[in-house]
């Protein structure tokens, strides 16, 4: 062992010790000692570059999974370019009031990036920009510039005599051949796989289809670089310095003091370039002939840029002096050019906007979510509640007709806010592409997969026609049902209008979807009984009023509920189900294959999820209060598993086969002023149809809403009616009354179940990708955060368990203890005899 | 080499023919456990919790591995230099390394069962849920890891005196401090602590293996940590023929 080391030596060998002198040892060993220390140091030093690991996870959730390998593997030439500020904070705020901690989070991911460009085998090259590089700026501002998101630390800092927020950047920027995508942010460790991924994928698929459509981008940068020229002109020409600085730039006149009339003679001074710069806005726009009517983005962009052109048209009218109005008015004319460059800069962010989506459309997959039957719907509504003139008339001889117009109003307004904020925040702003497919309307072509997310109303026979079209042309159709309406604790409607509203309606009722009747014919047979579960159930959050030294206090809390029971069976074999450890799902019922389908070896049918054994199926009425329902089930014989998602693929026969094509129904209008929309017997959607009769669909089902409740006019202006409320009367205060109760009815169910929302909404972004066949993300999401619920334990079961654990391993000790001092006492007297 | 596990085995049984390896044992299962399920602030339940993992166990181990294995080295040479066997000790024809080594081996013993009697508590997690093992076997590869450390730190202190109180003290604020190296200490020095410093404390290094990962950086730190504690130990132990 060690024989150099000079300690190392046997201790008996009094020679060795004393043939140096004390002083001697002592340096010898200081500098051994050193020398251990330094060694140490540089090894962890040389060894911080390594990524030299195990990951012992189950499901290799820290190691790179094959998909992420392939698609580093896919592209030749993939630049990384990561932006990671020098010093980065403790903690970040993040939204709710919380922080969070960023620990570790800027090695795992120089690691992940390491790992990619090491799994590329030299395809993907990574770069680190650099700090303070003359002319590039910090890595923030150059984090900015590449269109990353910087962040704030939660705590502000000392800056000369302000306090500030230092801006931190952590992301980066991919490059492949003509595209490039951005990762803005990378703060969740357990997702940065997916992510970057994610972007390796869109990298790929996005120079496949930008390749098809080159002229049409072509055209589409063009027309946007014109506006930019023009807006950058007009700004810089018209930019009123201070007085300091006049003369600097020629920007201002001298001898003006107003900054609007120094505006204008800024910009008369530079006519004939404006003229010339904004006309290129103008050549471009009728040069666009192959964007014009191809894609969504692509006519936002050009409406948006025929709007710019005929601000700048006018605005030159105000500079050269031509326009009508402002002649001899050299006042007036410079607060209209004030005016009309800041119309042209909000028109130039319209144009930016609408380009860059141009830019990142090709091969994006659109998902339809179908809307118009109180179902989830992320997306505001098209038309307002009471058009503005019949609102002006409602209230016009009834102040509280007026206040009851404003307050119903804003309700509404208040559902598209949300739904608008819903599908920003959880679709749009993750890149997805989600489109709305309105009820009785086609189903427009652009859209990929069509999502029905737990519809309470029953669709028409037009709609039940365009999704059996859907599904049988072979595309995916995904359906999330929601057979019951459950209010736990909820706010009582009001009854009369002199009632308080109380915090305990508790009700179940069938909601009025027809699912399942459109379902039969492909074979599943959607459940109405509820299934629930006595062990594997999450909780849920109830408000309680407490009395406190005499106060009454609201507060929340938990109970395990039957009636949200977690699916513990998955089949491994689908990508949406393979990763899975637990799914609680709120209010679920059952979906089966029937037995046809079950035997049509043409079809593959998969349970994807199943509750427990111990769950079991009841049609209400039964006992909704967590303590009294759990009585209940316990006394219930278990009947699980019951399948809670079924997905079905294969040659779908069309619903509709030999039968007589629905019409289109007509457009109900909600302006009683206007007649109501006619569809032409012509109509040119009705004439193109063809019937299509078989094709190889994709069919999801899923029992439940997964606790995401559609929050829609309909459901929560329930009994409005515009005609009724040109009358006023006591039952329309009693109406809105009940819509109040419905909008905050909303919220606390969301409430209820919010803890199970960040799983659950992980599922539904898997289904999204799934449908849209990217299911290598679903696995890599999946991996990343997938809980492991305990089961539900009996009462006393936590208790006898927690004992049991903390004295098991010192009783153990105590005994091994015991026998051992047993031993040693029957050898040690066996040594006496 | 069977010299070290000679001295090893002798000292693994010393260990437990004394007391204190029981209460030892003992408490540290005890406060473990009570950490475990119930949190630092008595608050937390790890059954209304729900969830089938092992992460409180090993966020609260290494602190109360910190608190007991000085107390568990604190005898290992001290008592040895205050009762006189040290020197009968290194009439042996053994190294001082191999003294070091023998005792840090038997204290490793000790770890080592201690570990393996609070698998009762992954075992009750199983029985109502199913935590991810492969994290569960990379927690404790890194509790094993960081308590060697431990071990080889109060093993160097106990070298530099004959008062086991002190050994135990110096020990115990050895371990504090490198196991909390930015959290609470640093963080009253300095504004951001140095990365280095940060590399510093066993907290940084040990995240990673209760995630399941074994990062030869990680496991390359620990034993650093433990080789330095053990040449400084046999250094201790050759300063005596300094004077």
């Amino acid at each position: 062992m060690a024989p150099n080391i000079p300690g190392s030596s046997p201790s008996n060998l009094p020679a060795a010790g004393k043939a140096k002198s004390s002083r001697g040892n002592r340096a010898d060993a200081l500098v051994t000692l050193l020398a251990t220390i330094g060694i140490a140091v540089v090894l962890n030093a040389l060894l911080t570059q390594s990524n030299v690991r195990a990951d012992l996870t189950e499901q290799g959730i820290h190691t790179l999974s094959p998909a992420s390998v392939k698609a580093a593997t896919d592209l030749e030439g993939v630049t990384i370019t990561a932006y990671i500020s020098k010093k980065l904070p403790e903690t970040v705020p993040v939204p709710g009031g919380g922080k969070m901690a960023l620990k570790g989070i800027e090695r795992a991911f120089r690691d992940k990036l390491e790992e990619y460009a090491a799994a590329s085998g030299g395809k993907v090259k990574l770069i680190y920009a650099e700090d303070n590089n003359p002319g590039i700026g910090t890595i923030e501002e150059q984090a900015e510039a590449a269109k990353l998101e910087p962040f704030s630390s939660s705590e502000a800092q000392l800056a000369g005599s302000e306090l500030k927020f230092a801006r931190y950047a952590m992301g980066a920027t991919f490059h492949y051949q003509t595209v490039h995508e951005v990762l803005p942010k990378a703060l969740q460790l357990g997702f940065l796989e997916f992510e970057i991924t994610k972007i390796l994928l869109r990298l790929k698929e996005k120079h496949e289809a930008a390749q098809v459509q080159k002229e049409p981008l072509a055209q589409g940068k063009a027309v946007f670089e014109a506006v930019k020229a023009c807006t950058e002109l007009v700004q810089k020409k018209g930019k009123v310095e201070d007085a300091k600085d006049e003369g600097a730039a020629g920007l201002s006149l001298k001898g003006s003091t107003d900054p609007t009339q120094k505006r204008l003679e800024g910009l008369q001074a530079a006519k004939e370039d404006i003229a010339k710069t904004c006309g290129q806005v103008a050549t471009a726009l009728s040069a666009a002939t192959k964007l014009r009517g191809k894609s969504q983005f692509g006519d936002q962009l050009l409406t948006n840029a025929e709007q710019f052109k005929s601000i700048s048209d006018e605005l030159l009218q105000y500079i050269s002096g031509k326009a009508e109005e402002a002649k001899d008015k050299p006042k007036q004319a410079a607060m209209a050019v004030t005016q009309l460059s800041s119309m042209l800069e909000e028109f130039f962010r319209e144009v930016d906007r609408a380009h860059t989506n141009l830019a990142d459309s090709p091969g994006r997959k659109v998902v339809g979510f179908l809307c118009g039957h109180d179902e989830f719907c992320p997306f505001a509504e098209q038309e307002p509640l009471f058009p503005e003139q019949a609102a002006m008339m409602m209230g016009q001889n009834n102040p509280m007709m007026k206040q009851i117009v404003q307050a119903a109003t804003q309700i509404a307004q208040g559902i598209d806010d949300t739904n608008s904020r819903i599908g920003d925040n959880l679709f749009t702003r993750r890149g997805y592409s989600i489109r709305r497919v309105a009820a009785d309307e086609p189903i427009p072509a652009e859209i990929s997969a069509l999502i029905v997310y737990a519809p309470r109303r029953a669709l028409s026979e037009y709609t039940s026609y365009q999704l059996d079209q859907f599904l049988v042309a072979g595309k995916p159709v995904v359906l999330f049902a929601q057979e019951w309406d459950a209010a736990v604790m909820n706010m009582a409607p009001a009854e009369d209008l002199a009632q308080e509203m109380r915090l305990d309606y508790t009700n179940i009722a069938p909601s009025g979807s027809n699912l399942q009747d459109w379902l039969r014919p492909y074979g599943v047979d959607l459940k109405r009984e509820l299934t629930m579960d006595s062990k594997h159930v999450e909780n849920i959050k109830l408000m309680k009023l407490v009395n406190r030294g005499g106060l009454q206090f609201q507060t929340q809390q938990d109970f395990p509920y039957a009636l949200i029971p977690v699916a513990t069976k998955f089949d491994r074999s689908h990508p949406l189900s393979k990763s899975l450890e637990s799914l609680p799902l709120p209010y679920p019922t059952s979906v089966e294959p029937s037995a046809e389908l079950a035997k049509d070896s043409r079809f593959e049918v998969v349970k994807i999820l199943q509750s427990s054994e111990s769950s079991l199926k009841k049609t209400p009425p039964l006992p909704l209060l967590p303590p009294a329902l759990k009585e209940w089930v316990l006394k219930e014989q278990p009947t699980g598993p019951h399948t809670l998602a079924l997905y079905v693929r294969g040659p779908f026969k069309s619903a509709f086969s030999g039968k007589e094509l629905p019409k289109r129904p007509e457009k109900q209008q909600t302006d009683p002023s206007r007649p109501p929309e006619k569809v032409s017997a012509n109509d040119p959607e009705m004439q193109k149809r063809t019937f299509k009769s078989e094709g190889a669909g994709k069919l999801l089902v899923v029992a439940s809403n997964l606790g995401i409740e559609g929050l829609s006019r309909g459901a929560v202006l329930k009994g409005f009616d515009m005609s009724k409320m040109a009358q006023f009367s006591a039952e329309i205060i009693k109406e809105y009354q009940g819509w109040n109760a419905n909008f905050q009815n909303w919220q606390i169910r969301i409430g209820q179940v919010s803890h199970l929302l960040g799983d659950n909404l992980q599922f539904l972004t898997n289904v999204i990708d799934w449908s849209t066949s990217h299911e290598a993300l679903v696995e890599i999401r999946s991996k990343g955060d997938s809980r492991r619920p305990l089961q539900q334990l009996q009462d006393g079961e936590a208790k006898n368990l927690r004992i049991g654990a903390l004295l098991a391993g010192p009783l153990l000790l105590i005994a091994a203890g015991l026998l051992r001092w047993r031993l040693r006492k029957s050898r040690h007297a066996a040594l006496r005899v | 080499m069977n010299a070290v596990l000679t001295l090893a085995r002798r000292e693994l049984a010393a260990t437990f023919d004394s007391p204190i390896a029981y209460i030892a044992g003992a408490v540290f299962l005890v406060v473990t456990g009570l950490l475990f399920f119930f949190g630092h602030d008595g608050t937390a339940d790890f059954f209304a919790a729900r969830e089938a993992t092992l992460r409180p166990l090993f966020e609260y181990a290494p602190w109360v591995m910190a608190v007991i294995l000085p107390a568990v080295t604190m005898r290992l040479v001290a008592e040895e230099k205050k009762s006189g066997t040290l020197e009968l000790l290194v009439t042996l024809p053994i190294t001082d390394l191999q003294i070091v080594m023998g005792k840090l081996l038997g204290a490793i013993g000790f770890l080592a069962v201690t570990l393996a009697a609070t698998l009762v508590f992954p075992i009750a997690v199983a029985t109502i849920g199913h935590p991810d093992l492969g994290a569960v076997a990379g927690g404790y590869v890194g509790l094993l890891l960081i308590g060697v450390a431990f071990l080889s730190l109060g093993l160097l202190t106990s070298t530099w005196t004959h008062n086991q109180i002190i050994a135990f003290i110096v020990g115990l604020l050895l371990c504090v401090f490198f196991w909390t190296a930015t959290d609470a200490l640093l963080k009253v020095a300095f504004d951001r602590p140095p990365l280095a410093l940060q590399l510093l404390s066993f907290k940084t290094q040990f995240d990673d293996f209760t995630k399941g990962v074994v990062d030869l950086r990680n496991v390359v730190y620990f034993l650093s940590v433990s080789a330095v504690a053990v040449i400084g130990s046999v250094y201790s132990l050759q300063s005596r023929h300094w004077k």
